[in-house]
């Protein structure tokens, strides 16, 4: 013969029900019991711990909740806004933004009125081996390259005017950035992987030199580039 | 985000410890000093007892249910029989007979249906121990580990002896049947 787990519940159940009464029949019959002092100071300090832990659950259930909600609130409010394109557009926009801030840096020039509005760059100093492999001059921008073997190095110097200010966009994600004072002038150094680009202002025109060779090298020729 | 806040627990809740221990420290006093006879010994194990059921007051859902009281009574009882042994007043056998004897009579059964009223009764005639592990299993319908941790036994221990008190119980109203 097998039991059902059915049977065996009501019948577990009507057992335990039976002996409860019994149980409290007796109590009831009984005389009140006054507790000892240990008895009643022992189990006030489970009590006062058991409170402590509530208080503890409680809070950390309560901090859970209100995390609960506060997600289901973003994600409504994302719901909605991916659900307009005007929104959609912004938010992507924003996100772009603020991603393009964190891995870029920018450097805007300030123009000086007394300094010169020529421009007539020229590097006075080249390592030995490079031969210049393109030049692009205009009235506001000159641009040079040399090349040797494998390295490149290019100078860009751009005049800006009072309208007109002059913005340095630099990646700098995962690079390693400084600034260096040679002879009056700020360099600002960019390392990242085997590329070196130093940007500085000199006057009203802004220089950039970058390439696949030695930091110290890069210094040496941005410290010679005059401006005729 | 309000049906969300109105999830957070009540205070009532958060004192499911403190009710339980005005509701049954009395009960469980009574239970004890009937088996013990001796009111320090008595109130060391209602202490106990209000340990071990904070160990266990996650499962409780109800501080006033006849399962919390089942369940409470029981573990109280149990406490009080280990404290019996250890003082060595009473033999095991003495005391299982004398509950047997006490609480479920032994008369003859009128339906030969295997009811719920069998099963109850043919329970009686089983040892302490494998009623109070159908009754965890059951009634309360506590897992093998939490019926482990109450009896202090393994799990794998709980497994078997449920089975042989299942078998047991099999055997004791297959008997009244015929």
């Amino acid at each position: 013969m097998k039991l059902s787990e059915e049977a065996l519940s009501s019948g577990t159940k009507l057992y335990c029900e039976a002996w409860i009464d019994e149980v409290e029949t007796g109590f009831n019959k009984s005389e009140q019991h006054i507790f000892s002092q240990t008895f009643c100071k022992k189990m006030e300090k489970i009590i006062s711990e058991q409170r402590k832990k509530e208080r503890f659950w409680f809070s950390h259930k309560v901090a859970k909740k209100i995390a609960v909600a506060m997600a289901v609130i973003l994600f409504s409010i994302l719901g909605v806004t991916l659900s307009v394109e005007a929104y959609r557009e912004k938010l992507i926009n924003t996100v772009k933004t603020i991603l393009r801030d964190l891995t870029e840096f920018r450097r805007t020039s300030v123009y000086d009125e007394s300094s010169s509005t020529e421009l007539n760059v020229s590097p006075e100093y080249i390592p030995d081996g490079f031969e210049k492999i393109y030049e692009f001059k205009t009235t506001n921008s000159n641009i040079y390259q040399y090349e040797k073997g494998d390295i490149i190095f290019s100078l860009c110097a751009e005049m800006y005017s009072s309208e007109s200010a002059g913005v340095e966009i630099l990646d700098t994600e995962d690079a390693e950035i400084r600034v260096e004072a040679i002879d009056g002038t700020e360099y600002m150094i960019c390392l990242k992987a085997d590329l070196c680009t130093i940007v500085w202002d000199k006057g009203n025109v802004s220089y950039t030199i970058s390439g696949n060779m030695p930091e110290k090298d890069l210094i040496s020729i941005a410290a010679n580039v005059c401006n005729y | 985000m309000l049906s969300l806040l109105m999830m957070i627990d009540s205070a009532e809740d958060r004192n499911k410890f403190e009710k339980i221990y005005i509701e049954y420290k009395e009960k469980l006093y009574y239970i004890t000093n009937s088996i013990l006879f001796n009111e320090a010994d008595a109130e060391d194990v209602v202490h106990d007892a209000f340990i071990r059921i904070i160990n266990i007051i996650d499962t409780i859902d109800d501080p006033f249910s006849k399962k919390t009281r089942g369940l409470v009574y029981l573990i109280t009882r149990n406490l009080a029989i280990d404290k019996y042994r250890k003082r060595k007043r009473y033999s095991m056998v003495s005391i299982d007979d004398a509950e047997v004897g006490n609480v479920i009579g032994t008369e003859d059964f009128a339906e030969q249906t295997i009811s719920a009223e069998l099963i109850k009764n043919c329970l009686g005639k089983l040892s302490q121990k494998n009623r109070d592990l159908l009754i965890l299993r059951y009634y309360i319908g506590f897992s093998e580990k939490e019926t482990a941790d109450v009896l202090h036994m393994t799990e794998v221990n709980v497994r078997k002896s449920v089975y042989r008190a299942k078998k047991k119980l099999e055997l004791l109203v297959e008997e009244a049947q015929s």
